[in-house]
């Protein structure tokens, strides 16, 4: 009974300020710009997110069928997968300005 | 997968925007790799894969460098014979370095796990000490450090040292200790010779101290009853009791020089030896000393070599180890006495003395006899050590061997084992020179004449010498110190025939007191007296000068038998390399000149001389630098080259400025001497107005072997040597001043018939120490040298 009225209940509205971030960061093994963008990503996220976030980073030089699969063409590329929309980011990150907007946060 | 026309407006646009912002950041440089969607392969691009090289590289380097490291700790941890161990507290894990297993004489694969596992590894006696060692640390949280033995499979113990901390987390719970471990069996064992070493030194100290006080008493006792028994008549049952108190009293000199034997402190004159020729002689008299029950075996190679020692010590050391060897063997046995060539061929420091690798001669005696534990033989060479009864034994017997082996520069091994008997070896270097002809002792007149200058700082020895030599016709002249001897020597009208001095004495030693006596009375015989010869320099300097020497206690009839012997013996020069210029008045005369004193007025002209300077000036060439009639002449015209001219002007100006005087010493050296002469130069104020006095003594003379080059009389070539008037040392012309002797060597002037001309100059130290004492940055009174030797600079 609980299930089917869980599966009845309608989604609960998607909103920056609750739904958990989700993010992946395509990298180059340790290439500069990937390396540049990991610790400029994981300082600003616990800067402002701490404790409230999941970020995967894969390794396209060992994993590339999974950038393949996401559509990523280059590398450094950060994917925000929720809150949605799912939106991309490419570069370095060094911008915090806008990374922080694609975070959700202005 | 859905095709591209189909997605909304928004994405559409979304995904342009992210193409445009991808192209941007590949423009700004901000992307690593390209990937090719048809293989899924990512490309990597050229300065990515530089950056990606260049880090690869790196971790390789580091891989290196860390592995170069641990091959480094590994190897002194191998070398250092330490092993890391680690305890971890919370699971009860016990881990160690590969190179723990070896000290505990284990294979890698045999590692302990837990703590019980490596405890059961340590010794048990001490396995409560490391288990406190570790709860302390624990408790207290300092480092530990303990000492402990730890048991091999072989079941042969080691010795550790460990040393360990703990580490804690950071709410303080011990998690783990580490710690190191160190084989110090080696260190143990050094340390254990070590006392054992410094224990017979203390002891041989202690008995030399002690027989040296003892000699001089015994001395006297020994003489007084001498000189006293002649006078009592036979009958006189007084004249028994003073051949009683002799015999004591020679009784107890026997024993205090087998003490000094045992310190090594006993004068004696080696003498080249056959070995086997001396065993065979001490043989001779062990028959009669050996009891029936005991069979005698001697068995001398007669091909052994040949050994420098003292015929009777040897005797001694023969006797002594015959004697213990008998009275090891209550029931009988046999005693077997040999003799043999034997090469070491390394080092052998395991025994009592240490042997170098070389060449020896040992004589062994074999008992079968009771043999003796470890314990017995780690004490047997230190005096009054006896397993025998009260009265049996002194305890000095092998204590002697001991000293007089070490004595003769030889060693001692020891083989014993209770029940199975015991052999002493007594390794001697075996010596390649010609054989010691013997002596035969001549009969002595008893009454002589003569002086005889005696110095001796003890008053009864003193008397006792002085009555003895009296008494055989000596006249004697009797001094306590060295100060007294020097008055005499100089004060004394008529001969002295005879230097008598003891060796040591406060103050003034009897070598100094010789080397003055000498310097004032050269044709002087000296006979040096001493029961302790502690001083390893003089015993050298003694046995090179083969100089005549008299050891305490000595009778009467010993002291006066030497004193003739000496007396008609030619005097023994002092130092080994005199070369005196034999006849030469001019040298005698510069020797003995003591003060020479000259005095300036105050426009610095001379107005008087003593009569020394007369001598000194007309010797020292001083026709040619001062001409005749100098009084009244300016002494600048005195002095020729210009150095020493300002050196006297800054002098003397510092003299008349403050009115103290300067004191230096410097050196003027002849041919055949080496002086350093002490310089005064005081105000002095007088009836016609100040004067300066400049007052020259000798402060230290020395023999050298006649140096040519400083000779006038010899031709010059062109060639010129500078030559520092103050040190006189010899400028090679690059800035180095060397002694003549050096120079001489270094220029290979030896045998030139033509010698360089010699300039008079000054060196850069006699001129900063001069321009130092001019200035006055030094006290009143002040001192300066320039040019005092050592033994060593001036050894040619």
């Amino acid at each position: 009974m609980r299930k089917r009225s869980a599966v009845r209940s309608p989604p609960a509205k998607a909103s920056p300020a609750t739904s958990r971030l989700r993010l992946r960061l395509y990298v180059a093994g340790g290439a500069p710009n990937s390396l540049a963008a990991t610790a400029n990503l994981t300082v600003l996220l616990d800067t402002h997110y701490a404790g409230a976030y999941t970020l995967e980073v894969v390794d396209v030089l060992t994993s590339p069928e999974k950038a393949v699969r996401d559509g990523v063409l280059v590398t450094p590329t950060l994917m925000k997968l929720a809150p949605s929309p799912i939106q991309r980011l490419v570069g370095n990150l060094s911008d915090s300005a806008r990374l922080l907007l694609l975070l959700g946060r202005p | 997968m859905k095709p591209p026309l189909r997605q909304s407006p928004s994405a559409l646009a979304q995904r342009l925007s992210e193409s445009e912002a991808t192209i941007q950041a590949l423009l700004a440089g901000q992307i690593d790799a390209v990937l090719d969607t048809s293989t899924g392969t990512p490309v990597l691009l050229a300065k990515a894969q530089a950056a990606l090289r260049r880090s690869e590289e790196q971790l390789q380097a580091q891989a290196i460098i860390a592995r170069e490291a641990a091959d480094r700790t590994q190897y002194a941890l191998t070398s250092a014979r330490m092993g890391i161990v680690e305890l971890d507290l919370v699971a009860d894990r016990f881990s160690w370095s590969p190179t723990t297993a070896a000290l505990h004489g284990l294979r890698p694969d045999q590692a302990p796990t837990t703590r019980e596992a490596y405890l059961s590894l340590i010794h048990r006696e001490d396995r409560q000490s490391v288990e406190s060692a570790i709860a302390r640390t624990i408790a207290d949280g300092q480092d530990h450090s303990t000492d402990f033995r730890v048991v091999w499979p072989d079941g042969s113990a080691h010795w550790m040292s460990g040393r360990g901390r703990v580490i804690r987390s950071a709410d303080g719970t011990p998690l783990r200790i580490v710690g190191v471990t160190m084989d110090i069996s080696e260190v143990r064992t050094l340390q254990a010779q070590l006392s054992q070493s410094q224990k017979m030194e203390a002891i041989g100290q202690l008995a030399g101290g002690i027989a040296h006080d003892f000699n001089n008493l015994l001395t006297v006792i020994l003489s007084y009853s001498e000189l006293l028994i002649p006078s009592l008549a036979p009958s006189d049952v007084r004249r028994d009791d003073l051949m009683e108190i002799r015999r004591a009293a020679e009784a107890a000199a026997a024993m205090t020089r087998q003490l000094l034997a045992f310190s090594r402190q006993e004068s004696a004159d080696p003498k080249v030896l056959a070995m086997d020729a001396v065993i065979a002689a001490g043989g001779k008299m062990l028959h009669r000393l050996i009891r029936e029950n005991v069979t005698l075996v001697m068995s001398l190679a007669p091909d052994t070599g040949r050994v420098r020692c003292v015929a009777s010590q040897m005797e001694q050391v023969l006797m002594n180890l015959a004697v213990n060897a008998q009275q090891a063997m209550p029931r009988g046995g046999s005693l077997t006495i040999s003799t043999e060539n034997v090469t070491l061929v390394e080092d052998d420091s395991s025994q009592f003395l240490p042997l170098a690798a070389g060449r020896y001669v040992a004589l062994r005696v074999t008992d079968t006899g009771k043999g003796m534990d470890d314990a017995t033989k780690s004490h047997i060479f230190e005096p009054f050590f006896t397993t025998k009864g009260v009265g049996e034994g002194t305890g000095l017997g092998l204590a002697t061997v001991y000293g007089i082996v070490k004595q003769s520069h030889g060693g001692i091994l020891v083989e014993s084992a209770v029940g199975s008997g015991t052999t002493f070896s007594v390794l001697l270097p075996r010596v390649d020179d010609a054989l010691h002809a013997t002596v035969v002792a001549d009969q002595v007149p008893r009454v002589g004449t003569g002086t005889v200058l005696l110095v001796e700082d003890d008053p009864a020895v003193r008397q006792i010498v002085l009555r003895t030599l009296q008494h055989y016709g000596y006249q004697v002249l009797e001094a306590s110190d060295g100060a007294a001897a020097r008055v005499i020597a100089l004060e004394h009208q008529g001969p002295i025939e005879l230097l008598m001095t003891d060796v040591i004495m406060p103050g003034v030693g009897g070598r100094e007191v010789a080397e003055m006596v000498r310097e004032l009375r050269p044709e002087t015989k000296v006979l040096f007296v001493s029961g302790y010869t502690d001083d390893a320099g003089l015993r050298t300097w003694v046995a090179a000068t083969k100089l005549d020497f008299l050891e305490k206690p000595f009778t009467p009839d010993a002291l006066i038998r030497k004193v003739q012997a000496v007396l008609a013996s030619q005097p023994v020069p002092l130092a080994a390399a005199v070369q005196t210029e034999a006849g030469s008045d001019r040298q005698r005369v510069m020797d003995q000149m003591s003060v020479v004193v000259y005095s300036l007025d105050a426009s610095d002209c001379i107005v008087g001389v003593n009569e020394a300077w007369v001598a000194s000036a007309e010797l020292n060439d001083g026709a040619a630098v001062l001409p005749p009639g100098i009084i009244g002449r300016s002494l600048w015209e005195c002095i020729v080259d210009s150095p020493t001219k300002a050196v006297y002007r800054g002098l003397l100006a510092r003299v008349r400025e403050r009115g103290e005087p300067v004191r230096f010493e410097f050196r003027c050296d002849t041919p055949a001497r080496r002086r350093l002469l002490e310089m005064r130069i005081a105000w002095t104020p007088s009836a016609a107005g100040p004067v300066v006095s400049f007052t020259t003594r000798p402060v230290r003379v020395e023999s050298r072997a006649s140096m040519a080059l400083l000779d006038t009389g010899t031709p010059r070539s062109s060639e010129v040597l500078v030559m520092c008037g103050w040190c006189k040392r010899i400028s090679d012309g690059r800035g180095n001043w060397e002694e003549v002797e050096v120079a001489v060597e270094r220029l290979q002037l030896v045998g030139r018939p033509i010698l360089p001309a010699i300039s008079h100059g000054m060196c850069e130290d006699c001129r900063h120490t001069m321009t130092a004492l001019m200035a006055g940055d030094t006290p009143p009174g002040t001192e300066a040298t320039l040019g005092a030797w050592t033994a060593s600079t001036v050894t040619p």
